[in-house]
């Protein structure tokens, strides 16, 4: 019985071909949960859009080029400085946004207009920077409103300013995917070529769906650095938009996001001939296989051999005092995609611990094929999991942690689990061999936290809280607590 | 164990398992790429297990192939050290059905309704 189907998914029986349990001998050629398909009526989804794939996920973490969101002011606000991916050049990416602030009128009349004068005005207000992220959304989409008509007519207007339009409505697709689809494809065709990048290295490399979420990429271009490598592009963490219209320069695509980014790493390899290399930056054993690797594509094994033998003399004896309080533990990963088959073995391997459930969002079958052959039997693999399932999971594994997203983690904590934010990462970086080690740091302190234990406890009915409330002048403090029972406050805990 | 049949089946067996878990080419999103790159770098692993000392390739491409067949191989001599006495051709026959056992698996026999998308 590979498949199940949890007992809150029995009004909606089209949830089990999503729910797998691993048995021992089977392949991913016998069973596969379905994914990357509509979300099922009933289902309370904790999916995003394709306008979130394509500007929280891949454009907002280029770093100097101005965001203009063509739609209601909430699209802009809730893509605006929730992920930290951070850049050298004083975050601007992170502290501006523009938005065209879409109203009915807007809507009946046509936004064309409203556009153009949205742009000319936040390069007037932006006087240093030249570059520019249109995003289309859901309202602008359906009125039609052509946004790369009114991008052309103000770069020839203005002259010295480069526009790029992704048509990257919600509704689009089934989930934020498509939004990383369109963002990779229309890069593609329309900006690479574009720029020719100084070439300053024999050794040139572009790094492909990492994000710099918590200076996760600062770590690896450090690393590429000390190996005399050359990043060109830098899709799109701390990445810079002329760079990146130089990607058809470098002699390999270093890929690590291949959910949000593996289709711009084909296409390069497709028309320009430049390999795509996939890597796994988390764990020691995964960061130097990827080194290793990088480092032999180029010749250069000695620099890749020193830099790990640096780097292990560092960390790793930090690494291994997490490990023997880590060992056992069991761990659900609730994520977006790849996080799911990145982490697994790095956990399970080197670190000891169980990963008793895998959950994702918007992972298509590749993801669980992943997953899958990584993961260990008896772990259960959800796609699109919906709230009640997580509930029933819970009850089922009774997790140490989770890492999941702030919406399922705000569920999560409410039920005294430690939680861990999979997403925008709690105390990172965590990629590279420091950042492995950040990792197993939040995940002891998460576990090891006495706050959990605390937080079930109901302290309104104890005497020293009377004796504070007597002090303080009872009703003056604003504090009622008459009438309360322990047993009708514990109901809403 | 030079010489088995069995035992070639056997080893075969495991070393698929263990690329199973761990490679990241053997999943490409498509068909086409997923197929290149089974047999480009098994064809370079079956090479480089006889003669470690094959040169780099000049383009860039099989040169990929060449570094992941590198790694491979070694991890499959530190994992697997009973291939170290196995002669030549029972090396080659022995990589040989682990790319036929992947191709079976990852392209032929797969159940990813997006490998034969012909656009992503």
């Amino acid at each position: 019985m590979p498949f199940v189907l949890f007992k809150c998914d029995e009004a909606i029986p089209e949830r089990e071909k999503h729910c797998y349990v691993k048995a021992p001998g089977e392949d991913v050629h016998e069973y596969l949960p379905a994914a990357n398909i509509a979300t099922i009526p009933g289902s309370l989804t904790e999916r995003g859009c394709s306008y979130c794939g394509a500007k929280l996920v891949i454009g907002g973490a280029i770093k100097d080029c101005i965001q203009m969101i063509h739609g209601p002011v909430g699209c802009a606000y809730n893509t605006w400085h929730t992920k930290r991916y951070l850049s050298d050049n004083d975050n601007f990416q992170l502290k501006h946004v523009c938005s065209t602030d879409m109203k009915e009128v807007h809507i009946v009349y046509g936004g064309m207009k409203r556009l153009e004068k949205a742009i000319k005005e936040a390069f007037e207000a932006y006087p240093n920077i030249k570059r520019m992220i249109v995003y289309l959304t859901c309202p602008t989409a359906l009125i039609g409103d052509d946004i790369d008509r009114v991008a052309k007519k103000v770069m020839r207007e203005l002259g010295d300013v480069d526009i790029f339009c992704v048509s990257c409505p919600g509704f689009a697709g089934v989930s934020q995917s498509k939004g990383h689809h369109e963002f990779n494809m229309e890069w593609m065709r329309g900006k690479v070529g574009e720029y020719e990048p100084e070439i300053t290295s024999p050794y040139t490399v572009n790094l492909i769906g990492e994000y710099n979420i918590q200076g996760d990429g600062f770590v690896f271009e450090d690393y590429m650095r000390r190996m005399g490598i050359q990043v060109i592009g830098h899709f799109t963490g701390n990445g810079s938009y002329d760079m990146l219209r130089g990607m058809h320069r470098a002699k390999l695509n270093v890929v690590i996001c291949a959910r949000s980014a593996g289709y711009i790493a084909n296409e390069l390899k497709r028309r320009y001939g430049i390999p795509r290399l996939d890597i796994d930056p988390w764990g020691f054993e995964y960061v130097a296989e990827g080194i290793r690797k990088i480092g032999a594509f180029f010749g250069i094994e000695d620099r890749a051999e020193k830099l790990i033998a640096e780097e292990t003399a560092k960390w790793k004896p930090k690494l291994d005092w997490y490990r023997k309080r880590l060992a056992g533990k069991k761990i659900c990963i609730w994520t977006g995609g790849p996080r799911l088959w990145h982490w697994v073995k790095a956990f399970e391997d080197e670190l000891g611990m169980r990963v008793v459930a895998m959950s994702c969002k918007f992972g298509h079958p590749d993801d669980f094929e992943k997953a899958i052959s990584r993961g260990s039997e008896g772990t259960i693999y959800i796609d699109d999991g919906n709230e009640l399932e997580f509930f029933e999971v819970i009850e089922m594994v009774k997790p140490d942690l989770i890492y999941t997203g702030p919406r399922v983690g705000d569920l999560v904590k409410k039920l005294h689990i430690p939680y861990l934010n999979g997403h925008g990462e709690h105390n990172g970086p965590y990629m590279g061999f420091e950042g492995f080690v950040n990792m197993a740091r939040d995940m002891y302190n998460a576990i090891y936290s006495p706050l959990w234990e605390l937080a079930k406890e109901d302290i309104r009915n104890d005497e020293w809280m009377e004796e504070l409330e007597e002090e303080d002048g009872g009703e003056e403090s604003g504090a009622d607590f008459s009438g309360m029972e322990s047993g009708e406050v514990g109901a809403e805990g | 164990m030079p010489g088995d049949k069995s035992g070639i089946d056997d080893l075969a067996e495991k070393i698929y398992l263990f690329i199973q878990g761990k490679c990241l080419w053997q999943f490409f999103p498509r068909e086409w790429d997923r197929k290149a790159n089974i047999e480009g770098i098994m064809g370079m692993a079956a090479e480089l297990i006889v003669n470690p000392k094959l040169p780099q390739p000049e383009t860039l491409v099989d040169r990929y192939y060449y570094v992941e067949a590198k790694l491979l191989v070694s991890d499959i001599k530190k994992e697997f050290p009973q291939v170290l006495e196995l002669g030549e051709d029972e090396k080659r026959e022995l990589m040989e059905r682990v790319k036929q056992k992947l191709l079976e698996v990852m392209v032929l026999k797969s159940i990813n309704p997006e490998l034969r998308l012909s656009s992503y």
